[in-house]
């Protein structure tokens, strides 16, 4: 077969395989190994070391359109925060889709199995709008602005708020992030101002854009998508739908290193037939 | 299980075959599921800004915090764009906006994202990580430096800076693979549940059909 011909191949091929070796392993799972990177481990490491009793800021900012890439990351982190004893507060910034797919996480873990309550270990108030204004009024004082929860509850009759003020109170700051660079605005409105600690992590499209902060210790650790989603599920040893897909994603990784190097054989072969060369 | 618990993955599943079968050529399947996409999303959105102009202007205003009202204002002065005679209003909220989120994150944003870099990259040359990161920063820099042209010492320096961004962008790119993926094997999830996973033979049967179909017309 000539290579040339490679070129001209109906990409509805590489489709059909692509899809094949993507969902083979989600019927039939391979177990292939995966290794924990360091950034997750700090991410893990930074959770545990938020002391008893502690106030964690939840800044879950993900969209429907990035759910398979965020939703475990959040469901992974979110049981590690239930295991400890510390409050969890919750505002959407930036994402209205947001607390929809918080309270999803919440009902699929289960405060109950947790011994934890609602407004008083853990609280959801919701999208606010008003973006990074919003924010830095939250860590001025988050009572001046702050009126109901997500399901409507005045902030007077969830005892989680009675001793918390602002930024000031934060242990910690994990923040979830679904198509912006929302950990930026953390770094900048509160880490500088207020010397809050920052971790979180990000879809795969912007990880790239956030590892410098991880290099200059301003975050504390990143989760890079579903692979970081799979590693926190392995370092917290409860196995989710993370896991599930890592073979998937690999095998899908493979094919696209295969087509990417099929296509280049197939472009140089071409190229060399034009000039008269041989056909391999 | 109810009839519903049934019904919405049905649908669920139905919509993502729809879209997928774009893959084999656009069709009035895939255009029928963008349009219900549009329009959902649209919708949704929609009423989550109701509920929040509801819940964070009209409750606190009820509730006898007045100062709420000059928030309301502002905001539907935004609306007047829409009218010829009343647009230059749109300006008002429009400098507002603009004016305090430049100052926001003007003294901030330089102390996060510039100072703090610029200071994490003057490290010391003791590992082969320390002095890719400097030869990276300084020759990517001076890539974009345009007032030399790159002849002489600063044709190494302009293709090493060049490599710099090539790796850069690969890894983006690679990044990028991943996140996709990761969302296909999430869409993959959702069909292979029960009900759903009656849809794919059904999706399968009607794309053979049509391979024949078209086989048939073109013979």
């Amino acid at each position: 077969m000539s290579l040339e011909k490679l070129t001209k191949l109906d990409t509805r091929w590489i489709y059909l395989l692509f899809i094949i070796v993507t969902v083979a392993p989600l019927i039939s799972p391979l177990g292939l190994p995966l290794k924990i990177s360091d950034d997750t481990r700090i991410v893990f490491d930074t959770i545990d070391a938020v002391p008893e009793g502690g106030t964690v800021f939840f800044g879950s900012d993900m969209g429907m359109g990035n759910r398979g890439e965020t939703q475990a990351m959040m469901v992974a982190v979110l049981r590690h925060l239930f295991t400890s004893d510390v409050k969890v507060i919750s505002v959407c910034f930036y994402s209205s889709d947001s607390p929809i797919l918080l309270e999803e996480a919440v009902n699929e873990i289960g405060l109950a199995n947790y011994d934890k309550e609602y407004g008083v270990d853990f609280v959801n108030f919701g999208f606010y709008e008003g973006r990074e204004a919003t924010l830095v009024a939250f860590g001025v004082d988050a009572h001046a602005f702050l009126n109901v929860d997500y399901y409507g509850t005045p902030i007077s009759e969830l005892s989680i708020m009675d001793d918390f003020k602002g930024a000031e109170d934060i242990d910690l700051v994990i923040s979830l992030s679904g198509g912006e660079i929302f950990p930026e605005v953390y770094l900048r409105q509160w880490q500088t101002i207020h010397g809050t600690k920052v971790t979180g992590g990000a879809v795969a499209m912007i990880y790239p854009m956030l590892v410098s902060y991880v290099a200059s210790g301003q975050l504390s650790g990143l989760l890079a998508s579903s692979r970081g989603a799979a590693e926190y599920e392995l370092l917290i040893n409860k196995p989710g739908s993370a896991i599930i897909a890592m073979d998937s994603q690999s095998l899908g990784h493979m094919v696209t290193i295969l087509a990417i190097i099929i296509s280049n054989l197939g472009y140089f072969a071409s190229k060399r037939s034009k000039k008269g060369g041989l056909d391999i | 299980m109810t009839p519903i618990d049934y019904v919405l993955p049905l649908i669920s599943g139905a919509l993502i075959l729809m879209i997928f079968s774009f893959l084999y050529r656009h069709n009035r399947w895939f255009a029928l599921a963008s349009v219900i996409y549009i329009g959902g999303a649209t919708g949704q959105f929609v009423g989550i800004c109701l509920k929040n102009i509801y819940t964070q202007g009209i409750i606190p205003l009820m509730n006898g915090q007045y100062w709420y009202i000059i928030s309301l204002v502002l905001g539907a002065l935004l609306f007047t764009r829409f009218s010829t005679r009343y647009s230059y209003l749109v300006r008002i909220p429009t400098a507002i906006l603009l004016g305090t989120g430049i100052g926001l994150n003007m003294a901030t944003g330089m102390k996060a994202q510039i100072l703090a870099q610029i200071i994490d990259t003057m490290r010391p040359i003791t590992s082969i990580n320390n002095i890719i990161i400097i030869v990276g920063v300084c020759t990517v820099t001076l890539f974009f430096f345009f007032s030399k042209e790159a002849t002489g010492i600063m044709k190494p320096i302009n293709k090493t800076g060049r490599y710099f961004l090539m790796l850069s962008i690969g890894c983006s790119f690679a990044y990028a693979l991943l996140g996709r993926t990761s969302l296909l094997i999430e869409r993959w999830k959702t069909l292979l549940l029960y009900p759903t996973y009656y849809l794919i033979p059904i999706a399968v049967a009607i794309i053979v059909y049509d391979i024949f179909k078209r086989k048939e017309a073109v013979a």
